[in-house]
């Protein structure tokens, strides 16, 4: 046995899915092998698990449960007290049952030999990451590190959610662009930041991984100069630094969870002993081309999430919903994004940024609210229902945002390690 | 909605490209104001008509299998957010404000001469049950009305048109699909009856 865990259900009802732990909190060094690790419930169950490399010092071992843990009772959780435990081991024995549902899945994806973009999909969303920062144009360069598909599958059929009309395709339509980034100035300098963009110049794939778990895929901006000086000197220093985003995509879930940090070093080596983290604010940019426009719900002194929905009935009767949460909270959300070149699109863009942190953990959710589920009037004023329907579907979405923010972000399932193997 | 009132049309209608030639059921001079003037629709239209026809079509296949008290609902949830698309894609902003600003003084002049009701004369049940009335749904009625008076009329052109048996059959079932959604249009633009 390698590690013993603890594991907690911070919630006041039952709650099963999938937990997730820094492997360094198991183990210092990397598995060997790591298709041999077998987590097993306390039934001695094996469950479905995975080892994903991510980064050095950054590796995370994931497995889902295979029942509900428990609600705790009313005075929350007690780490004293756990409500179920796991093993880690080394080895292959003992069967262990895949879900039906498909298997996540992370790629990277080639043009003619020529890496364009990476893709995660699970079942039920597909995403596609441009790498490049004109996938189309020469004279169209502002792509690198968006989504631009996100394609929502619900039976046989399959929607894109960044745009609710069969024609005319939006050549702009992208989110999780994180298209810009400023590092603090030391309190010396002359400037109060240093920006950097990051939507015109490629990004590298880093780190790829899948399994019954979740697909996983790191990538890493262009490296990027942090110029300074130190405290009462002349001489200009310069960091070479880059930004790492880590994209996972669970089973069964429509969301992504994006985990972000900066590493910068002197030598340029970034996973060296000598590089370290740096403090980041990321800015990210959405063009969305919802039916009605787009309705953001932020919620005033709740800085942790907020949801996009579209102002009417999309086309296949469905309303659009995009959720964001983060546990580095969010600054203002700006509709439309100020600056944004073409005016006659502005209405469909947003942007926020994060405040400044040395991680952010963000999750991404994707959904539609269908309103072919819920009761439809019989008669009456077809646009009174639809608008009641808006209203509801926009309750819906931000009730999903918050769910997920809740459950993903704030009070995640939780393992800690009770022992370990002694060497 | 627009009821039988006959409004000039614009300064510029005698110029914008009219999409109907010469259709057994005209649209309002209204609707026609509005698609072709206002929203400068008629270009963008015609690149996407065969597209859009046949979508409203599918619209009308998904109502005829739902439950006969919720056809007409679920008709216009399937069938509207493919006009309200394709005002949202044909027009610019400039051009949809401009309209929305046009409506909502045309429906404010309404209201002045009728102060007891918002819906302008000749207002049917299905929108004179909500007062006041939205330049935006007025402007997507309309809009509708327009889209479906081109397709009824494309529809007749194909029933009328030689063929052998089969091509007319299909025709002549296309044809009532048409005249439904129509009748279907025509409640909600106030100019039918349930």
């Amino acid at each position: 046995m390698l590690a013993k865990l603890r594991l907690f259900n911070p919630s006041p009802y039952a709650r099963s899915g999938h937990v997730t732990i820094d492997w360094r909190e198991i183990c210092d060094h990397p598995p060997t092998n790591p298709k041999s690790l077998v987590v097993r419930d306390q039934a001695e169950r094996r469950l479905p698990c995975q080892y994903d490399p991510v980064f050095p010092g950054r590796a995370k071992l994931s497995f889902t449960l295979a029942d509900a843990l428990p609600a705790v009772g009313p005075d929350g959780y007690d780490y004293a007290c756990p409500l179920a435990s796991a093993t880690v081991e080394s080895g292959t024995a003992g069967e262990w049952r895949e879900p039906a549902s498909p298997r996540p899945e992370a790629f990277k994806v080639d043009k003619e030999g020529k890496l364009h973009g990476v893709k995660l999909r699970n079942g039920l969303v597909e995403i596609y990451v441009n790498l490049t920062a004109a996938p189309w144009e020469p004279r169209r360069c502002w792509f690198s590190g968006a989504a631009t598909s996100i394609v929502l599958t619900r039976g046989q059929k399959h929607h894109e959610l960044l745009d609710t009309n069969p024609w005319e395709h939006a050549a702009e339509k992208r989110i999780l662009h994180l298209d810009r980034l400023w590092l603090p100035c030391p309190a010396w300098s002359w400037g109060d930041r240093h920006h950097i963009s990051l939507f015109d110049s490629p990004y590298e794939v880093f780190e790829v991984s899948a399994g019954p778990v979740r697909g996983s895929v790191t990538l890493a901006s262009s490296p990027f100069e942090y110029p300074y000086t130190e405290l009462g000197g002349k001489e200009v220093q310069k960091l070479t630094c880059r930004l790492f985003r880590v994209l996972s995509l669970y089973r069964e879930a429509n969301h992504v969870i994006e985990e972000l940090f900066v590493r910068g070093s002197r030598d340029g080596d970034l996973e060296g002993e000598e590089a370290f983290d740096l403090t980041f604010a990321a800015h990210y940019f959405s063009y969305l081309r919802m039916n009605g426009g787009l309705r953001i719900s932020r919620f005033e002194g709740i800085p942790d999430w907020f949801a996009i929905t579209s102002g009417r009935l999309a086309v296949a009767r469905k309303f659009h919903c995009y959720g964001f949460a983060t546990d580095v909270h969010t600054g203002h959300v700006a509709h439309p994004s100020p600056n944004y070149p073409r005016g006659d699109e502005a209405e469909n863009t947003v942007s926020w940024e994060l405040l400044p942190a040395k991680s952010a953990k963000c999750l991404h959710l994707f959904s539609f609210c269908h309103v072919e589920d819920w009761p439809w009037p019989e008669e009456g004023d077809f646009f009174a229902s639809e608008a009641a329907l808006a209203k509801e579907a926009r309750r819906e979405g931000e009730s999903r945002a918050g769910t997920a923010w809740y459950e993903h972000i704030y009070e995640p399932l939780k393992a800690t390690l009770l022992c370990k193997e002694q060497r | 909605m627009t009821g039988d009132h006959d409004k000039p049309a614009g300064e510029g209608s005698a110029t914008t490209p009219s999409l109907n030639d010469q259709p057994s059921v005209p649209p309002s001079e209204e609707a026609k104001k509005i698609f072709e003037e206002y929203l400068k629709l008629s270009t963008f239209f015609k690149r996407h008509q065969d597209l859009i026809l046949d979508k409203l079509e599918e619209s009308d296949e998904v109502a005829e299998a739902a439950p006969p008290n919720r056809k007409i609902m679920i008709f216009f949830a399937e069938s509207l957010p493919i006009i309200d698309g394709l005002i949202q894609i044909g027009t610019t902003r400039k051009e949809y404000d401009e309209a929305l600003k046009n409506v909502g003084e045309e429906i404010a002049g309404w209201r002045a001469q009728d102060k007891t009701s918002a819906a302008p004369p000749g207002e049917g049940q299905v929108v004179a049950a909500a007062p006041p009335l939205d330049p935006r749904n007025y402007i997507s009625a309309l809009t509708f009305e327009y889209v479906v008076a081109r397709g009824l009329h494309l529809a007749e052109e194909r029933a009328q048109a030689q063929g052998d048996a089969a091509a007319h059959q299909e025709a002549a079932k296309r044809l009532v699909v048409w005249q439904r959604i129509k009748h279907r249009v025509d409640l909600l633009t106030g100019q039918g009856s349930a």
